[in-house]
């Protein structure tokens, strides 16, 4: 079987491994240039931004590499397209041609062609995506650490998109798109079909978990502090998904703008200590609703938990589909 | 003498269509058979059902002891099928499909099949998308016999080939029958050229079997029989009547009977296999089935 698997994929194997290389290259290249802007704009000495020039220096990088979330958003397509270019003619393919009253009938049996089949394809394709999850990570380090510290919320590890190319969500969500364009083939046996139902079902499974299901997973933490603590956000870890942020009376009412309560304030005049006296004097605090960074794992680990499942769910209806039913 | 295939009630339905019903059948080891029937009477699907690439819908089948759908494992080594369309892979070459065979199957006879394929001058270097028909009929049949299967399914083989194309592959065949210890069963429409090959032939029409039986009993059990008109019931009383038409004057029909017709009324003429194979289809075609026609006469 192997021999086959080889001939027949060959072509999207180099495919697949140059696609591969040339993201490596492109994030090699990236990280050169970023490891030179921190040595240019002295960077290394900034651990904490307090001076006004650290955080001037900061805040150009990131404004320098805002793009790069674009380039992360196609990363995200690329499990999408492996499983409707690859997955989806694996077994339609061999139906529209006919070839599957070849393939059955040397002195292999359905099942191990079909397994042979998908479990190097669906290894190949992971191998790829935990390749770019690597090379990903290792490259926008610094940039990480630079948004970290800046309490940006737009490039950590924690939120989308970079979660969704970190840890092992990329290699789930590939493993499930080849599990869906698979599937999908197997009972459309019509190539085009099984690759606009793939698309579907990877949109359908992942916008909504993106969306709806990891920020209600877990209640989030909150954090309050005086209301003259500068800025409160650098109280939490570093790295945290920042859910909110406002200001809470003693009754507990909460107000995501200070004008919204304070107005009274507003006639102690342009000194910034009185101000803050006279918002202090209402028993305000600011509080930060947030996650901490720790629990990154927690939800790679449901959610990639969650999509390996729903693929060995879809895996085992294809070989159903191939192994019980009418040619 | 083991048989090789012995179904039973075998049936196949597809919604609610029967493409294949009440098919019981032994074939032999190391016959050659002709499966005969109009398009649409189940020839592809019995074939199928041999090979394990259709589970049947009723009754059971085996192939060299055991069921091939449900016990693919045991019997795939054993069965060598090529379907009507002779799918390969078209972008693999002749000799990338040899490989292939050499990876998939634990007896094949590599040797022998680069040999045949080379004496008839198919080249194994070209993607299989551009062989001619006939070379690449010559492939297919080739991976199947390489195989060294006990049995050999073929549909429709012929149906696709010139008539050189036709002869030489039928003349495969007959070496490899010669060769090789092996059953061989190849549907087609085509009867003549069959003789040549096959040693025993069934007939299927409209979903069922309606003759089994060597070629040699098939030719001396069939008559074209002509007699007086209006006596086609007597006729029927001591042979079984295939088919028949009557005019005011005379009653021709062919009749199938183990015995000889001493009835001097009735003048007796030998027929050939393709007469025989055209009167039961002609019998599937018109609207008084075999079965209605004893109510018609």
């Amino acid at each position: 079987m192997s021999w086959l698997v080889w001939r027949q994929h060959r072509g999207e194997l180099l495919f697949v491994s140059g696609a591969v290389l040339f993201v490596a290259a492109f994030f090699v290249v990236v990280h050169t240039l970023l490891a030179q802007s921190y040595a240019d704009m002295g960077i290394g000495a900034c651990d904490g931004a307090t001076t006004d020039t650290c955080r001037n220096a900061l805040n150009s990088l990131l404004l320098n590499y805002t793009w790069m979330s674009l380039v992360i958003y196609a990363l995200l397509l690329t499990p999408a397209l492996l499983g409707m270019f690859v997955a989806a003619p694996l077994v339609a393919r061999e139906f529209e041609a006919g070839t599957f009253r070849f393939a059955w009938m040397q002195s292999v049996t359905r099942s191990q062609w079909f397994w042979a089949k998908v479990l190097a394809i669906a290894a190949a394709s992971a191998l790829a995506a935990a390749a770019v999850t690597a090379t990903v990570t290792w490259a926008l380090e610094p940039l990480v650490r630079v948004d970290a510290l800046m309490t940006l919320n737009f490039l950590i590890p924690m939120t989308f998109p970079l979660f969704d190319v970190s840890g092992t969500a990329l290699v789930a969500t590939t493993v499930l798109a080849i599990a869906a364009g698979t599937f999908f083939g197997a009972v459309s046996k019509r190539t085009v079909l099984a690759m606009v139902l793939t698309l579907l079902v990877f949109a359908g499974v992942r916008i909504p978990m993106n969306s709806y299901v990891r920020p209600n997973l877990l209640p989030p933490l909150t954090l309050t502090a005086p209301i003259s603590v500068n800025n409160p956000l650098q109280l939490v870890p570093l790295g945290s998904w920042l859910r909110g942020t406002g200001f809470i009376d003693q009754q507990g009412n909460t107000y995501e703008l200070l004008a919204m309560v304070a107005g009274s304030c507003n006639q102690t005049g342009n000194e910034p200590s009185a101000f803050a006296r006279c918002v202090d004097g209402l028993g305000l605090r600011s509080y930060v609703v947030y996650e901490p960074p720790d629990r990154f794992w927690i939800y790679q680990g449901i959610e990639s938990g969650t999509y390996l499942a729903l693929a060995l769910l879809l895996f085992l209806g294809a070989w159903w589909q191939v192994r019980y039913r009418n040619a | 003498m083991t048989e090789i295939v012995m179904a039973e009630g075998l049936g196949k339905r597809y919604g609610g269509q029967w493409a294949l019903r009440d098919c019981t059948l032994q074939v032999r080891s190391q016959r050659a058979v002709a499966l005969v029937g109009p398009n649409g009477a189940g020839k592809t699907t019995l074939l199928q059902l041999l090979a394990g690439l259709l589970r049947p819908s009723e009754g059971w089948v085996r192939v060299a002891g055991g069921a091939p759908f449900q016990e693919a494992g045991r019997v795939l080594p054993h069965v060598a099928f090529v379907a009507q369309e002779q799918p390969l892979y078209r972008d693999f070459t002749g000799a990338e499909l040899l490989t292939l065979g050499a990876h998939m199957n634990p007896r094949w006879d590599d040797r022998l099949v680069r040999e045949r394929l080379r004496s008839l001058g198919v080249p194994l270097d070209r993607p299989v998308a551009r062989l001619s028909g006939g070379q690449r009929s010559q492939v297919a049949l080739a991976l199947s016999l390489a195989k060294q299967a006990e049995l050999v399914l073929l549909d429709e083989p012929l149906a696709s080939l010139d008539p050189l194309a036709r002869q030489e592959f039928l003349q495969t065949l007959m070496e490899t029958l010669s060769e090789a210890p092996m059953t061989l069963v190849l549907s087609s429409h085509i009867v003549g050229e069959l003789e040549r090959v096959c040693d025993w032939l069934i007939i299927l029409t409209a979903a069922y079997v309606q003759l089994s039986v060597s070629i040699e009993e098939a030719l001396a059990t069939h008559q074209r029989v002509v007699g007086p008109a209006s006596r086609l019931d007597t006729l029927a009383s001591f042979a079984e009547v295939i088919v028949a038409t009557e005019t005011p004057r005379q009653t021709t029909a062919v009749v199938r009977t183990s015995g000889s017709i001493f009835d001097p009324a009735w003048e007796v003429h030998p027929m050939t296999l393709e007469e025989i194979v055209l009167a039961y289809l002609t019998q599937a075609r018109s609207p008084s089935r075999r079965q209605g026609w004893d109510a018609a006469v």
